[in-house]
């Protein structure tokens, strides 16, 4: 009896070693991957259920008030410096809603043709409602955007909003740096060296392209700001393509390797919080190839989310 | 002779087993608060240099194999974009690890709180500001600090409490046997898995611990839930 006994345990840890070490692990593991799931994509866990299969549901959350919300949260955020207490200045928050609610491209985040009312009742929340127009260009033609991003450049140039379309359309990221206060804070400084790397001398030349944004004017003393529209004329910039306006030139981008490939970028982000790394690459490309399919921001997520490392 | 080798057979396959199972949840074995994983800690050329790749397991296997977490590097495609610029270019070059992992933004810890035990701690929204701070329209990030984990301690401490209060079998969980079982209890809502008899151990151990000597039971099992909750298992996701 003395030698049996272990014997006969051995056996039978043998024949069920899954059910004496661990109490189900594949449920255990399930309910985790929906927490993450649920977690990732609303940032709750309200309204979660229990599923054999927690990512079955992926494409209704992807749907829910929630994660529309939860999203347009992190792209107000992925594409401004700092918040703002202004309502109707957070046209990217706005737009962002509208367009993951109406299930359209992302791309017509940039590119849509929309504008904005500002709605102040007498009672109840301010609202602000996206509205169709014709001039629209996604959120950069919205004077609440422009006015937020006009910068204080000599003779009105617009290189904050040159720098904020790329930006939030590529993902370039640049850091403003005064070198000699006094010369090169001007036009002709910025086409001096190390400057016009920057301003003249790369795809992103943020002069070249501000060229096609029009101007601001800017009276202090009248609290009076005016936007004027481009010259109309043929620009080359983004390398060497011909550009006019705003709208051509987010076109383009949204034509460029760029665009998709921040759009990935982004969503591997709001799902981990870093960008993708080497070991990522080949998942990477099925969200290039799924994104360029849709153009629709959840088929990126959805990418990273089915995958089967995603719960580990 | 024949059973003999089915023995060490059957002991070296359930060796194994015991083995995998606590590789999974590498972070869990010690009740302590612990740093959030991060794959940057892990650096090496593509992930599969397993000289590099941090350290091998008895079975050969590196830390990141062993949890199934599969380096793929080496993408089909590379992206040319604006002005010829290679986009793939300056990817970091961390290994596949845990790393996918985020910290709980308050309005998840509050959620897991209510799921995992029917309770939000009191203190909760005393200490909403020792984690992010709420701007309009705006994510702002849940920064771990110092003060973060005092208050995930204290706020696990309260969980216990009103847990404990609610049931009065807490307080005669006091023999070996039982006091295992408590530990897996919570551990089965903290983390929402089966704990090993080793983790299982080392929470008897911390609930045993001298300092605790004058506690009543259901003092000591409220450090036990404060513990568990303020380790990286229920904190991130």
């Amino acid at each position: 009896m003395h030698f049996f006994a272990p014997r006969l345990g051995i056996i039978f840890l043998c024949l069920f070693p899954s059910s004496i070490v661990r109490a189900d692990p594949g449920a255990e593991f399930n309910a985790r991957c929906a927490q993450k799931i649920h977690a990732s994509l609303t940032d709750s866990l309200s309204g979660m259920s229990p599923s054999a299969n927690p990512k079955a549901n992926v494409d209704a959350l992807l749907e829910s008030a929630e994660f529309i919300e939860h999203f347009a949260l992190f792209l107000n955020t992925a594409f401004n410096d700092d918040p703002t207490e202004a309502l109707p200045e957070d046209v990217v928050y706005h737009l962002t809603k509208h367009v993951l609610e109406k299930k359209k491209p992302y791309a017509d985040l940039f590119t849509g043709r929309y504008d904005f009312t500002f709605n102040k009742p007498a009672t109840g929340l301010d609202r602000v409602e996206v509205v169709a127009s014709p001039q629209g260009v996604g959120y950069f033609e919205t004077r609440p955007w422009k006015l937020r991003y006009m910068g204080n450049e000599e003779n009105g140039v617009r290189l904050m909003a040159a720098y904020r379309i790329l930006n939030n359309m590529t993902g370039l990221e640049l850091s403003a740096v005064t070198i000699d206060p006094n010369k090169k804070n001007t036009a002709a400084g910025r086409r001096d060296a190390p400057c016009n790397v920057c301003h003249y001398n790369s795809w992103f030349a943020l002069d070249k392209v501000a060229s096609v944004l029009g101007t601001v004017d800017f009276a202090p003393q009248l609290n009076l700001v005016k936007f004027n529209p481009p010259d109309g004329s043929v620009k080359q910039i983004l390398g060497d393509i011909p550009v006019r306006n705003t709208r051509e030139l987010t076109e383009a981008v949204v034509k460029s390797e760029n665009f998709s490939f921040q759009a990935c970028r982004l969503s591997f982000r709001f799902l981990t919080g870093r960008n993708e790394n080497v070991c990522e690459e080949k998942l990477f490309d099925q969200c290039m190839t799924n994104f360029k399919k849709t153009g629709k921001i959840q088929d990126a997520l959805k990418t990273y989310i089915l995958d089967a490392n995603f719960c580990q | 002779m024949k059973i003999n080798t089915f023995n060490i057979f059957c002991t070296l396959l359930i060796l194994a087993s015991a083995c995998k199972g606590r590789s999974k949840n590498p972070n869990a074995s010690a009740i302590a608060i612990a740093p959030v994983p991060s794959g940057n800690s892990a650096e090496s050329a593509n992930g599969n240099d397993k000289s590099q790749n941090g350290s091998l397991g008895s079975n050969g296997q590196t830390e990141e194999e062993q949890l199934g977490l599969m380096c793929t590097p080496g993408g089909t495609y590379s992206y040319v974009g604006l002005g010829g610029v290679k986009l793939e270019v300056g990817r970091a070059r961390s290994a596949v690890n845990r790393d996918r992992h985020q910290v709980k933004s308050l309005n998840v810890l509050r959620d897991s709180y209510r799921q995992s035990f029917g309770v939000l701690p009191p203190s909760f929204t005393r200490y909403t500001a020792t984690f992010s701070v709420k701007e309009p329209r705006w994510l702002s990030p849940t920064m771990p600090s110092a003060f973060s984990n005092y208050a995930l301690f204290v706020m696990g401490r309260e969980v216990g409490q009103a847990v404990i209060r609610g049931d009065a079998s807490w307080a005669k969980r006091t023999g070996d046997e039982e006091i295992a079982e408590g530990c897996k209890l919570i551990a089965a809502k903290a983390w929402i898995r089966t704990i090993s008899d080793e983790e299982s151990q080392s929470c008897a151990t911390y609930l045993s611990r001298p300092e605790f000597a004058e506690l009543s039971a259901e003092d000591r099992w409220s450090y036990v839930f404060a513990a568990m909750l303020t380790s990286v298992e229920f904190i991130t996701y």
